[in-house]
C-alpha cells in the first residue's frame, strides 16, 4: 500500500487536486509496466502488477558488484527492453533485498566507491556509462544518503546528443544542484543551447529543467527567450505547454520578468488556443498574472467565459482526449472557474448571462443521474461543481444561484462520502458570509452540529467548527456556543486553542447578557484551561471591569468556581483579579465573607506559578483596602519569609512594598492608591481575532459580523464611537504585558494622581468643591464634591479624540435613586464637539462608586464646555448637581518639540495682528517656576528650553488636532518677579484659539 | 499551486518526492517525516484531507505501485503531467504519447548486448 500526498496552499484548488489523484496514479502505473503500455498505450491495465524478472541466475552471479553472499531474490527484477540500464536494476534489486539498514549502507558505500573509482579512473567513460552511474548516484540520493560528487559528470551529460543521456543529466541536476553551485554557468549554457535547438524534445527538457529549478539567475538569463517560445506560431503545442508553466515558475521567482504591452493580449489569447493542453497550461499562467495586475489582464474574462461555455455545453464525446470518465475537461473547467474568481461578476450583460448559463448548467448536471458508478466520475463532476459554487459565492450577485448552491451543498452534508461532507462544509462556510444565503445556511445548523458530534475525522470536525463559527449570529449564538463548549470537552488537542478563541469571540460578540459571557469564559477555563491563552482571560477581566452590571455576578461566579478542589491556574488568575476588584460586592454573605474569600484564594497560592502569585499579592493588598478587618491576616502572609524573601525578585518586591504600603498609609490614601481599576479602552475583540488568524494563517473562516480592525464596534449596544478610540498609551491598551496594570506603574498610578489633588484641595464636608479651572492643566482628579456625592474625572486623549470617565461616588449610607447624569452641549458647541455618552444604571448603592464613559471628538475648535446636570433622590430628598465637563481645546493639543530657529521662524509667520493674543496680569499664586512649568506642560504644550534669550521666560509649542484641521500654537510667558506680574503672548494659526488660550492661561498663575 | 508531492509506502518509505518550491534538504526531510507519520495514523474511512500547518494536504491510499525500478521514468512522466506545481497536460493519451516517444528514442540510442556480454550492465 502506498500513499500519495499533494499539497496546496489555496483551499479552492482542493477539488482540483483531489480529482488529479486517480488518473495520475494510473499513469504512473502505466509507466512502470512498460511493455504492456506499448501494446495498448491508451488504456493501461488497472492493476499493473510488478513485472517478473526474466534474467537467469547464472548471469546475475557474474556481476562482481552483487557478489556479496546475500540471498538474492529476483522476482522483483523488472523486465527490461532496450537497455533499461541493467546495472542500475541490479543495484536497486540488491538494495531492496538488504535485510537490514546496515547491509543497505554497506552496499551503498561499496557502490559509491565503485562509481568514484570509475569517474577518477584513466579510462574515459562513454555516455552510457556516465548516464548509468549518474543515475545510480541519483537513486542513492533519493534513498536519503548524501552525494558529494558526480555533478560534473551530470553536467557533461547535458551536452550529449543522445536524448536519454541528456534526460538523466537534467534529472540529476534538477534534483541535486544547489543554486549557488560553481557549475551553474555551465548548466545555463547547456540549457541555452537546448532552448535554441531544432529538436523540440530537447527544448522541452530545457524548459522542464528551468521550471524545476526556477532560480533567480535562471529568471534573469532565460526570461527573454521563453515568452517568444510561448506565442510563436512555429512552436509545438507540447513545447508551448512547458513554456507557459516555465514562465509561470520564473514569474513567481521574479515578477518583473513578464513583458507588458502587446504581450499581454497575446498571452491572454492563449485561452483561445485550439489545443486544450495549451489552454490548460496557459490558464495557470494567466491566473498568476491576473493576480498581480488584474486591470491589465481583464480581457481574459470574456475569453475564459466563452471557453468555459464551450466545455460545459459540450457532450463528453466532443473532447475525446480531454474527457475524463464522461466529464469534459474537468481540470480546465476548474482552472477557468478559478481564474474568474479574480474578478467581480462581469459587467457586460452578454458575458454575464453566458457565465450564469454555465453555472446553471453545472448545477443542473449535478442533479442528473451519474453516467458511471466509478468514483473518478463523481470526483470529476463534483470538482467542477464545487469550483462553480465557489465562483457563485465569490460573485455574490445572483440570489437564485446562491440558494441553489446552498441546497446542493446541503445535500452533500449528509452524503455517505466523507470527502463530499468535508468539501460541503468548507464551501458552506463561504456561503454563510453572503447576506443572500446566510439564512439559508442556518437551516442546516442541526446537521452541522451533528457532524461535530458524530464525524470520525478531525479534518471534517474542524470544518464543522468553522462553519458553526461562520453561521453564528445573534439568533443562534447561545445554541452554537453551547454546542462548541460541549464539543470542547472531547475535542482533539490540535484544535482546542483555536476553538477556545472562537468561542470567546462569539460569546463576546453576541452577548446580550454579560452574565452569560462570563459563564462562557469561565466554562472555557474549566473545560480547557490549558488552551485559554492570556488574551482570552485578559479580555474577560477587561469586560467585567468596564461593565458594572456584571461585576457582582462575576465575583459570585468566580468565588463558586474557586471552590472546586482542583481548579485551573487560569481560574485562579481570573478569580484573584475579580475578587480583588469586586470581592466587596459579595462580602455581605457570610459564606463569602472577606476572611473566607481570602482563605479560599490563599489555599491555591502555593500551587501556583510565580506570575499568578504576583497577581494574588496584588489581590491581597486590594483586600486590605476593601476589607480592613482582615488586614492583619493579610499582613501576616505578606511578611512570611516565603514572600518577603522569595528568590523571585518580583514577588519579593511586591510583598515588601505592599506590606509597607499597608503599614504607613492612612486609610484614605490606601483607598485612593488601591482604588478600583479604571475602565479599559473599549474595543472589540479584534485582538482575539488576530490571534486566531495567526493560529491558522489564511484559513480563518469569516463570520460576516466579526471583522478585525476598524470595522468592528458598530453593532454593539452602548458601545463607543464606532471605530473606537485608539488606546491612549502603550501601557493601557492592547494585550501588552502590563494590560492589567499590575505593574507598579500601571493603572494605579492614575489613581495616585487623583489622590494628591484630593489632599491638596483640602476638601471640606460642607462647601461643595468645584475644581473645573484646575482641569485645564490636568486630566485626572476630583471634579466636584459635596457631602453627598463625589464626581471624579479621568481623561485620555489622542489626536482629536478623547475619552472621559466620570466617576460618581455615593458618600451616603443610602442609595441614590433615579440617578440621572445628563450631559448637554449648547447648539454652537455641539457642532464643534461630538459627544457620545454611555447610559448608566439609575441606582447608585450606598457607598458605591461607578463610572460613566463619555467619548468626544473634536470637530472644530471651541471655547465653551458641555454641561453636566446630575439629578437623583437620596433619603427621599431630590438633589441636583450642575457643573461643567472639563474638556477644552487644549486637551486635543499635541506637544511639539522644535529648536530655537524653527520656533522663531514660526513665530514670525504668525505675525498678523489677529493671530496674536496678549495679556499682562498680576499673578494670584506665588511665583514658582517649577509650578509654572508643570502647568504649561499639563496644559498640553511642550516646553522649549534654551530658546528664549531670557532664561526666566517660558516658550512653548503645540498643535491642536481637530477633525479636519491642525492648529499650530506658540506661547511665550514672561514673568516679572519684582512686580509679581506676567506678560502672556499666544500666537496661533486660528485667532479664536489664541484668544481662548490666552484668557484661560492668564487665570492659572 | 501544488507545493510538493510525495509517494510513500505503508511502512513509511518515501518512494517518490517532488518539490515545487525551493526547500532545503533538511526541511524536506523534516516535512516528509512528520507528514508520513501523520497520514499513516489516519483511518481508512477518513477524508482525503488533512490541514497541516499552513498547508492543506490531499492524500490517497493506492494499491502497491512498484516504482522503485525505473524510478527515473516516474520523474520523467511527472514532468509531463505537472510542471512548476501546476497541471500541464491532463490528457492521458498525450502524456503517454510523450513517454512513448521518449522510449522510442531510448531504444534507438542504446547499443544492444554489448554491456551484458561484459557482465557489467
Amino acid at each position: 500500500m502506498s500513499i500519495k500526498i499533494l499539497t496546496d496552499t489555496t483551499i479552492s484548488s482542493l477539488s482540483q487536486l483531489f480529482l488529479l489523484i486517480p488518473s495520475h496514479l494510473k499513469m504512473l502505473g502505466g509507466a512502470l509496466s512498460f511493455s504492456q503500455l506499448k501494446k495498448s498505450p491508451q488504456r493501461p491495465p488497472p492493476n499493473p502488477g510488478p513485472p517478473v524478472a526474466a534474467r537467469p541466475a547464472s548471469n546475475y552471479s557474474k556481476n562482481p558488484l552483487t557478489n556479496h553472499g546475500l540471498a538474492l531474490s529476483y522476482t522483483n527484477m523488472p523486465a527490461v527492453r532496450g537497455d533499461g540500464m541493467r546495472g542500475l536494476a541490479v543495484f536497486i534489486s540488491d538494495i531492496r533485498n538488504c535485510k537490514s539498514k546496515e547491509a543497505e549502507v554497506k552496499r551503498i558505500n561499496k557502490e559509491l566507491a565503485n562509481i568514484r573509482s570509475k569517474f577518477k579512473g584513466d579510462k574515459t567513460l562513454d555516455g552510457y556509462q556516465k548516464k548509468k552511474y549518474v543515475c545510480k548516484l541519483l537513486f542513492i540520493f533519493l534513498l536519503g544518503h548524501d552525494i558529494d560528487f558526480g555533478h560534473m559528470e551530470a553536467v557533461n551529460l547535458l551536452s550529449s546528443n543522445k536524448y536519454t543521456e541528456k534526460q538523466i543529466g537534467y534529472l540529476f541536476i534538477s534534483v541535486l544542484i544547489s543554486q549557488n553551485s560553481d557549475l551553474i554557468n555551465l548548466i545555463n549554457q547547456s540549457i541555452k543551447n537546448d532552448l535554441s535547438s531544432r529538436n523540440p524534445v530537447h527544448i522541452s527538457l530545457a524548459l522542464q529543467c528551468i521550471a524545476n529549478i526556477g532560480s533567480k539567475d535562471m529568471a534573469e538569463v532565460f526570461a527573454p527567450d521563453i515568452p517568444k517560445l510561448l506565442v510563436s506560431g512555429d512552436t509545438l503545442d507540447v513545447v508551448k505547454q512547458s513554456a507557459a508553466l516555465c514562465l509561470l515558475r520564473l514569474f513567481r521567482t521574479d515578477p518583473s520578468i513578464i513583458p507588458g504591452g502587446e504581450w499581454t493580449s497575446r498571452i491572454i489569447h492563449l485561452l483561445n488556443d485550439q489545443h486544450m493542453g495549451v489552454v490548460t497550461a496557459a490558464s495557470s499562467l494567466i491566473d498568476a498574472l491576473v493576480k498581480k495586475n488584474p486591470d491589465e489582464y481583464k480581457g481574459c474574462v470574456p475569453l475564459a467565459v466563452s471557453r468555459l461555455s464551450r466545455i460545459v455545453t459540450a457532450s463528453y464525446q466532443d473532447f475525446q482526449d480531454y474527457t475524463y470518465y464522461f466529464v469534459p475537461a474537468p481540470w480546465l473547467s476548474v482552472k477557468l472557474l478559478r481564474l474568474l474568481q479574480n474578478y467581480a461578476a462581469p459587467e457586460d450583460p452578454g458575458v454575464r448571462g453566458r457565465l450564469n448559463e454555465c453555472l446553471e448548467t453545472i448545477l443542473n448536471k449535478a442533479q442528473e443521474p451519474p453516467k458511471s458508478k466509478k468514483v473518478q466520475h463523481s470526483n470529476a463532476k463534483n470538482s467542477v461543481l464545487f469550483e462553480a459554487i465557489s465562483l457563485i459565492i465569490h460573485n455574490d450577485s445572483e440570489p437564485n444561484l446562491l440558494v441553489r448552491a446552498c441546497n446542493q451543498l446541503g445535500q452533500f452534508l449528509s452524503h455517505r462520502e466523507t470527502n463530499l461532507r468535508y468539501l460541503a462544509l468548507e464551501s458552506m462556510c463561504l456561503l454563510a458570509t453572503s447576506e443572500f444565503s446566510h439564512e439559508a445556511v442556518k437551516k442546516h445548523q442541526e446537521t452541522v452540529i451533528n457532524a461535530l458530534k458524530t464525524e470520525r475525522d478531525v479534518s471534517v470536525r474542524q470544518r464543522a467548527v468553522d462553519l458553526l463559527y461562520a453561521m453564528c449570529d445573534r439568533s443562534n449564538s447561545e445554541d452554537i456556543v453551547l454546542e462548541m463548549l460541549t464539543y470542547l470537552e472531547t475535542a482533539d488537542y490540535s484544535i482546542r486553542e483555536e476553538m477556545v478563541l472562537k468561542v470567546a469571540i462569539l460569546a463576546e460578540k453576541y452577548a446580550t447578557d454579560y452574565k452569560w459571557y462570563v459563564d462562557v469564559i469561565l466554562n472555557l477555563i474549566r473545560l480547557a484551561g490549558d488552551y485559554v491563552s492570556e488574551e482570552v482571560w485578559y479580555r474577560v477581566i477587561q469586560i467585567v471591569i468596564n461593565r458594572d452590571d456584571v461585576q457582582g455576578y462575576a465575583a459570585k461566579t468566580v468565588f463558586e468556581a474557586l471552590q472546586a478542589p482542583a481548579c485551573h491556574e487560569n481560574m485562579v488568575k481570573v478569580g484573584g483579579y475579580i475578587l480583588g476588584e469586586f470581592g466587596n460586592l459579595i462580602a455581605g454573605d457570610q459564606r463569602s465573607s472577606p476572611a473566607v474569600q481570602f482563605r479560599l484564594l490563599h489555599s491555591k497560592y502555593h500551587l501556583c506559578s510565580s506570575s499568578t502569585r504576583a497577581l494574588l499579592l496584588t489581590t491581597y493588598v486590594k483586600f486590605i483596602n476593601l476589607f480592613p478587618e482582615i488586614k492583619e491576616q493579610i499582613q501576616k502572609v505578606l511578611s512570611q519569609d516565603s514572600n518577603l524573601r522569595n528568590a523571585d525578585a518580583e514577588l519579593q518586591q511586591r510583598a515588601s512594598e505592599y506590606l509597607q504600603l499597608s503599614n504607613v498609609t492612612s486609610l484614605d490614601v490606601l483607598a485612593t492608591v488601591l482604588e478600583e481599576m479604571p475602565p479599559f479602552p473599549e474595543k472589540e475583540s479584534s485582538g482575539l481575532l488576530n490571534l486566531l488568524k495567526k493560529k491558522r494563517p489564511g484559513r480563518v473562516p469569516e463570520n460576516p459580523e466579526i471583522k478585525s480592525g476598524e470595522e468592528g464596534g458598530s453593532s454593539k449596544p452602548q458601545a463607543i464611537i464606532s471605530g473606537g478610540i485608539p488606546p491612549p498609551s502603550a501601557g493601557n491598551g492592547g494585550a501588552s504585558a502590563d494590560l492589567l496594570g499590575l505593574g507598579f506603574d500601571g493603572g494605579n498610578g492614575d489613581a495616585g494622581g487623583s489622590s494628591s489633588s484630593m489632599n491638596g484641595n483640602g476638601i471640606s464636608a460642607d462647601q461643595p468643591t468645584d475644581n473645573l479651572k484646575k482641569f485645564y492643566c490636568k486630566n485626572n482628579g476630583i471634579l466636584y464634591e459635596n457631602e453627598i456625592v463625589q464626581i471624579g474625572v479621568k481623561t485620555e486623549c489622542k489626536a482629536n479624540l478623547a475619552r472621559l470617565a466620570l466617576f460618581y461616588g455615593n458618600k451616603t449610607s443610602t442609595p441614590f435613586i433615579n440617578f440621572q447624569p445628563i450631559v448637554t452641549c449648547s447648539p454652537e458647541l455641539a457642532t464643534a464637539l461630538v459627544l457620545q455618552v454611555k447610559t448608566v444604571d439609575s441606582t447608585v448603592e450606598a457607598g458605591a462608586q461607578f463610572q460613566q464613559m463619555v467619548n468626544l471628538e473634536c470637530v472644530a475648535d471651541f471655547t465653551s464646555q458641555p454641561d453636566l446636570n446630575v439629578s437623583f433622590m437620596n433619603s427621599g430628598l431630590p438633589y441636583k448637581v450642575s457643573c461643567k465637563i472639563p474638556i477644552s481645546i487644549n486637551k486635543f493639543m499635541e506637544a511639539t518639540e522644535m529648536n530655537g530657529d524653527s520656533f522663531f521662524s514660526r513665530w514670525k509667520n504668525l505675525s498678523m495682528p489677529q493671530q496674536e493674543s496678549q495679556k499682562i496680569f498680576k499673578g494670584s499664586l506665588p511665583m514658582d517656576p517649577t509650578q509654572t512649568k508643570t502647568k504649561l506642560i499639563g496644559y498640553g504644550f511642550s516646553l522649549l528650553e534654551n530658546v528664549d534669550p531670557n532664561p526666566e521666560n517660558f516658550v512653548c509649542a503645540g498643535i491642536v488636532h481637530t477633525r479636519s484641521l491642525q492648529i499650530g500654537c506658540l506661547l511665550r510667558l514672561e514673568p516679572n518677579s519684582q512686580a509679581h506680574m506676567y506678560r502672556l503672548t499666544v500666537r496661533s494659526s486660528k485667532d479664536s484659539v489664541a484668544q481662548h488660550m490666552c484668557e484661560v492661561l492668564a487665570d492659572q498663575f | 499551486m501544488i507545493q510538493f508531492m510525495l509517494l510513500f509506502s505503508r511502512q513509511g518509505k518515501l518512494r517518490l518526492q517532488k518539490w515545487f518550491t525551493a526547500q532545503t534538504e533538511k526541511s524536506k526531510k523534516k516535512m516528509s517525516r512528520e507528514l508520513i507519520s501523520q497520514i499513516l495514523i489516519r483511518k481508512p474511512k477518513m477524508s482525503s484531507f488533512l490541514e497541516w500547518k499552513d498547508l492543506k494536504i490531499v492524500y490517497k491510499r493506492v494499491c502497491e505501485l512498484d516504482i522503485i525500478f525505473n524510478f527515473e521514468k516516474a520523474y520523467f512522466m511527472l514532468d509531463e503531467l505537472l510542471l512548476g506545481g501546476e497541471l500541464q497536460e491532463t490528457s492521458k493519451k498525450n502524456v503517454l504519447k510523450a513517454i512513448a516517444a521518449q522510449d522510442l528514442l531510448q531504444e534507438e540510442e542504446t547499443p544492444q548486448g554489448f554491456f551484458e556480454d561484459a557482465g557489467l550492465g
